[in-house]
């Protein structure tokens, strides 16, 4: 039987993107494989007519047409401004543009009006960062290095300050607060699930920002959601999981799950051996949001951890979006629900202390018989 | 001295981000060209790629200070021009492919058999392209026109290494199943 791999080399082939020995490997094959010739040639026709159209679509460049007076002045405005979010290092949210404004309208002395406020603002930026500092160093329970870094609508134990670029997350910083021989327990959050054995923080796998630019941590896996908030570029944070399109989902130390950031950014370092994928097969996972009738029993959470059996021992199948109907509890504080995933149905267990429970959930059947030690992560119906 | 094309883009921006008009004129006449391919590759509308490409350089000029050069000036006008054109076509109702309001480039082809038969093979895959659905005609620009690389298509595309590998056979297998629909519509038709 043909090997579809060498398909996939053809294109690579031809736009000159093999390395010398895969070439040489692949032109071996070529002159004994029919298959390959005939899609060679049709790839190959593919590529000449494309680069032909490439070429014409890009001729006849039209003027450039800009209110150069006003771009002046707008650049004047933006000169000394830095990136305060990252998206391909373009601006995160689209510009206004009105190229039909008064040059006229723009106020001249914005520039300076907005430097004194940032200033202002730097300053309250520091004097509060002091403050919680200090107060922080006080009390031994205080996970002082992380406060602020979780997204309040993820971390409810987060206290959000403006002390997040001073302390938040450096390396430094976090290893200061959080000693190598004495980790800080996972502290209890609706939207943390603990390693199923608490390693000493040198065994987790470290996740880095490696771009040197605030990174985007979104909620879910997908670049369509927005950000909840960012990963500084010294920041350093954890994680355990990845998803099926090589997301990692990133939590800290004592704080929680923070959300997920691109691979492309983040460089990871440490027991990166122990990451697993949520859901080798299935994609993940987005129900739609349906108001539910306050009749019945919901789990709802952004990042809800779907396991074989009731316990945080077992291996996460799925992270999936509430809301959950369960249909069985047990009396750990599990539930057991069912779950379209890409058009199969999955059943497993979720924690109660990755969602938050609506409706007579007390109500529902008791289930203890699941304890066995043996998990089978297969859908029900694949 | 000869200065490296790279760095001569950087320059540019850099002298965009200090107020430069002549820095963004010289960066549209550099990739304007290529930028405006992409646009009416992704559109599939000769005349909304124009006027989305007077977005993209206004973008760019008000991004320049914010630009590191940690890409290529190219990578990162396209990711612009990417956002754009996904803007635009929230905009704007899905239009009719009107690539060929682009002007023509004729084939210097001339001579026997064999190069009627491939004009009539050429003109096939063309009129295939233009019916092709915006993601696969844009992948099959990045990868064959624009010459990228699958890790700067991904960053372009915002989507993995492995996505690019799959979606350009996709494009590829599309194409040849428009082509062969059209086939069997001009066979029924004779």
């Amino acid at each position: 039987m043909h090997n579809p791999e060498w398909l996939e080399l053809i294109p690579l082939y031809i736009g000159q993107q093999l390395t010398i020995a895969q070439k040489a490997e692949f032109e071996n094959h070529l002159a004994t494989c029919d298959l390959c010739q005939r899609e060679l040639k049709e790839w190959r026709l593919v590529a000449s007519v494309v680069q032909q159209e490439g070429a014409r679509w890009a001729s006849n460049l039209p003027p450039l047409r800009m209110p150069r007076g006003e771009l002046a002045l707008n650049q004047a405005t933006l000169e000394g401004r830095r990136p305060n979010g990252f998206r391909n290092q373009e601006e995160p949210t689209n510009i206004n543009i009105n190229i039909n404004v008064n040059p006229s309208a723009v106020p001249v002395q914005r520039p300076r009006l907005s430097l004194t406020l940032m200033a202002a603002a730097l300053v309250m930026v520091i004097f509060g960062g002091v403050v919680i500092y200090l107060l922080s160093q006080g009390d031994d329970n205080q996970p002082a290095n992380t406060i602020g870094l979780a997204p309040q609508s993820i971390t409810e134990t987060a206290q959000p300050s403006p002390t997040v670029t001073l302390f938040g997350g450096g390396e430094a910083s976090f290893k200061s607060s959080t000693p190598l021989a004495t980790p800080s327990p996972p502290s209890p959050s609706p939207y943390f699930t603990p390693q199923p054995i608490a390693p000493a923080s040198s065994d987790y796998c470290n996740v880095y920002n490696i771009i040197g630019e605030p990174i985007g941590i979104y909620p879910w896996p997908d670049l369509a959601y927005s950000p909840v908030d960012t990963m500084q570029p010294d920041a350093v944070y954890q994680t355990w999981v990845y998803s099926s399109n090589g997301w990692y989902q990133i939590f800290l130390l004592g704080e929680g799950i923070l959300g997920w950031v691109q691979p492309d950014y983040v460089r990871i370092d440490g027991n990166c051996a122990v990451i697993t994928l949520p859901s080798p097969t299935a994609p993940v996972f987005v129900p739609s949001r349906t108001p539910a009738p306050s009749t019945i029993c919901q789990l709802d959470g952004d990042t809800i951890s779907l396991r074989p059996l009731p316990g945080s021992t077992y291996d996460v199948m799925a992270v999936v979006r509430g809301p959950l109907t369960p249909s069985a509890r047990n009396d750990s504080g599990w539930y057991y629900v069912m779950v379209d995933i890409g058009g199969a149905l999955w059943d497993g267990w979720v924690s109660t202390l990755d969602v938050t429970v609506s409706g007579p959930c007390d109500d529902l059947p008791l289930d203890n018989s699941s304890t066995t030690n043996e998990p089978t992560p297969m859908p029900i119906n694949p | 001295m000869t200065v490296q094309p790279q760095t001569t883009d950087l320059e540019l921006v850099r002298a965009m981000a200090q107020g430069d008009m002549h820095g963004l004129d010289q960066l549209y006449a550099l990739h304007g060209p290529s930028i405006l391919s992409f646009l009416t590759a992704r559109l599939g509308n000769r005349e909304l790629a124009e006027e989305v490409l007077q977005d993209v350089m206004l973008a760019a000029w008000k991004n320049a200070a914010t630009f590191r050069g940690e890409s290529s000036v190219r990578t990162w006008l396209l990711v612009i021009a990417r956002n754009r054109a996904i803007n635009a076509q929230r905009r704007y109702a899905p239009t009719m492919v009107s690539l060929a309001d682009a002007p023509d480039i004729h084939s210097t082809d001339t001579g026997p058999y064999e190069a009627v038969a491939r004009d009539f093979e050429r003109s096939a895959v063309r009129q295939a392209l233009e019916h092709l659905p915006d993601l696969h005609r844009e992948i099959l620009v990045l990868f064959f026109y624009h010459q990228l690389s699958g890790n700067e298509i991904a960053e372009v595309l915002d989507i993995s290494v492995g996505t690019v590998k799959s979606r350009l056979h996709r494009a590829k297998e599309a194409l040849k199943r428009i082509m062969m629909t059209q086939q069997e519509g001009t066979d029924a038709q004779s």
